[in-house]
């Protein structure tokens, strides 16, 4: 074939560039959006925020915030809020995963039973809580009818509250889903020799998840709390409508101070979203670093 | 022969534990859905009552009445879904292929920035974006709340889409070339067929996550974009003035998709994708 001279140079610019010119379109909306989203609200953090007439990069709202009693207690209310869903989860799903390894009758039904609450709308969940569990809801009424309580506002507030349970109830409802599916996966690929040699050496149930299944489990269980410990640190929509305005976590005080009428609040709102960002990457740098050992995991039992 | 005994006791007791416990769990994950198709049939429930003390269609009528915010939403969500999802098709095809296809430096770190909005809290991310999309004029618009939803979109048609390119022999594109089809032709009759596994795949996840988003929604729309899950959220936005049927129903309508696309994964896609589905 006989190309023209701008043809060749096109053909080797192409072929150059090639890697490049193909990321261009998912990297336009990456660069502007995503990144440039996260880089305005950095610079907004440290002081520069033309629109509000602040132009001086300064450490002073990061200084001001760490100092602030409000934002340390919510920093502590919202790990709070976090972990000890995180950590329920992944002992129930840990116990569950342990449960079903073996094939019994309705096994997969129930694992379809257990995947359900992944697909359902945290919005959804939310409901479900307060339809169970607000003064005069579900809970409430067996509790009457039992002869726990005789009225409506002897029922323990579990929403709206200080230590945020109806938060944890829809994390924790909403979460035992994923954290099953990912130990279970690793489970699956938890060569069943191991079982027969720890039996042959008579161990107990107990035993056998003990000092055989949680070590080898232990990659996925790390790895899925780490991933749940970051949605639940980041979740907005929920604390936001289960929660009081204080204390709350960090993102819905972050979305109060941006909405603030003060313009001049909208550096500190930056500044905590900065901080949850930052903890998010953190843990997602760890998820790497754990990611990598799971790829050793024996896989010769797979299914 | 007596610690015999005591270790078939023993086991009896394992294995009634091991059914309880795993029961308890289920009845944990299903009995939340009961009160919430009471409400949505229900007319008045009155404290201490258990059961809805009259039964009625009040809000399954609403719901679907021509005036009613849900039936409007519903139009909206679906709409802004498949927009977004077609969106994604488009620009999520070339940099698949790349990553699909090719191996090159820093392939790793690329597709670890491409993923990471998976992760990255969408409460930051939506508050730096408001910020751009109020200077370009693109907060609350439907525009607006297409293109921020593709931030938490694109990590997963762009994993569907690569994973089916890895598998994916040039050889059918070259043969369709040298038989004098041109670059259209062969993209429609060949590459497209083989690859609509992962673009079934990468859509499904993506109407999806559309489907119940939420923060971008909630902040870039302002009020202007009314989807299923900003209906739900300012129906349940006081703690007075709540509609328990109507909010019931809506709350169901919100879950269909979901539970279909279970239904459809179940057989079809591997289940670590499927755990990503999570957010």
């Amino acid at each position: 074939m006989i190309y023209t001279k701008f043809e060749l140079k096109y053909k080797k610019f192409v072929s150059k560039y090639y890697i490049i010119l193909m990321l261009i379109p998912i990297m336009i909306p990456m660069i502007i959006l995503f990144l440039g989203g996260l880089i305005s609200g950095l610079l907004q953090s440290f002081g520069y925020f033309p629109l509000a007439g602040l132009r001086n990069f300064t450490f002073s709202y990061y200084l001001k915030l760490i100092t602030d009693k409000g934002f340390i207690h919510s920093l502590i209310f919202t790990l709070q809020v976090s972990v000890i869903p995180t950590v329920i989860g992944a002992i129930i799903s840990t116990l569950l995963a342990f449960s079903m390894r073996k094939r019994f009758f309705g096994r997969k039904l129930l694992k379809f039973i257990y995947k359900l609450p992944l697909q359902i709308p945290y919005m959804v969940t939310i409901f479900m809580v307060i339809v169970l569990f607000l003064d005069s809801g579900l809970a409430a009424r067996i509790f009457y009818h039992i002869g726990l309580i005789s009225s409506p506002s002897e029922f323990p507030h579990l929403l709206y509250d200080n230590y945020g349970i109806g938060i944890m109830l829809v994390y924790l409802w909403k979460q035992i889903a994923f954290s099953f599916l990912v130990i279970y996966s690793v489970m699956l690929g938890i060569s069943p020799e191991y079982e027969e040699a720890a039996k042959v050496f008579g161990s107990s149930n107990w035993q056998l998840l003990r000092y055989v299944y949680i070590p080898l489990m232990m990659p996925g269980i790390i790895n899925a709390s780490l991933l749940v410990f970051t949605f639940n640190f980041a979740s907005f929509a929920t604390p936001f409508i289960l929660g009081k305005t204080y204390p709350n976590t960090l993102p819905v005080i972050a979305y109060l101070s941006y909405r603030n009428a003060e313009i001049s609040q909208r550096p500190y709102a930056m500044a905590m979203s900065t901080i949850i960002v930052l903890i998010s990457t953190l843990i997602l740098f760890l998820y790497i670093k754990i990611g990598q050992k799971i790829r050793y995991m024996p896989t010769e039992g797979e299914k | 022969m007596s610690s015999l005994f005591s270790l078939a006791r023993r086991k009896n007791f394992v294995i009634f534990f091991r059914k309880a416990f795993l029961g308890a769990v289920g009845l944990w994950v299903l009995v939340p859905f009961i009160p919430l198709f009471m409400w949505s049939f229900t007319k008045s429930w009155f404290w201490p009552s258990l059961l809805p003390n009259i039964w009625g269609l009040r809000a399954w009528r609403y719901s679907f009445s021509p005036y009613s915010k849900i039936i409007e939403a519903i139009w909206i969500t679906i709409l802004l879904a498949l927009v977004v999802t077609f969106l994604n098709i488009i620009i999520c095809l070339l940099p698949a292929r790349a990553l699909g296809q090719r191996q090159f430096k820093r392939k790793q770190f690329i597709r670890l920035f491409i993923l990471s909005p998976l992760i990255v809290p969408s409460i930051a991310v939506a508050l730096g974006v408001l910020d751009i999309f109020i200077r370009l004029r693109l907060a609350n618009t439907f525009l607006g709340v297409a293109i921020a939803q593709l931030i938490p979109t694109m990590p997963y048609m762009v994993m569907m889409l690569s994973a089916v390119f890895e598998n994916f022999d040039i050889a059918f594109e070259e043969q369709a070339k040298s038989l004098g089809a041109g670059p259209i032709k062969t993209f429609f009759y060949v590459t497209l067929p083989m690859i609509m596994p992962g673009i079934i795949a990468g859509s499904l996840f993506t109407f999806l996550v559309s489907f119940n988003e939420f923060v971008l929604t909630f902040l870039v729309g302002g009020g202007k974009v009314i989807t299923l899950s900003v209906l739900l959220f300012s129906f349940m936005g006081g703690e007075a003035g709540y509609d328990f049927p109507i909010t019931a129903a809506l709350a169901i309508i919100m879950s269909i998709p979901g539970i279909i696309f279970l239904f459809i994964t179940e057989k079809a896609i591997k289940e670590e994708f499927f755990a990503l589905g999570f957010q």
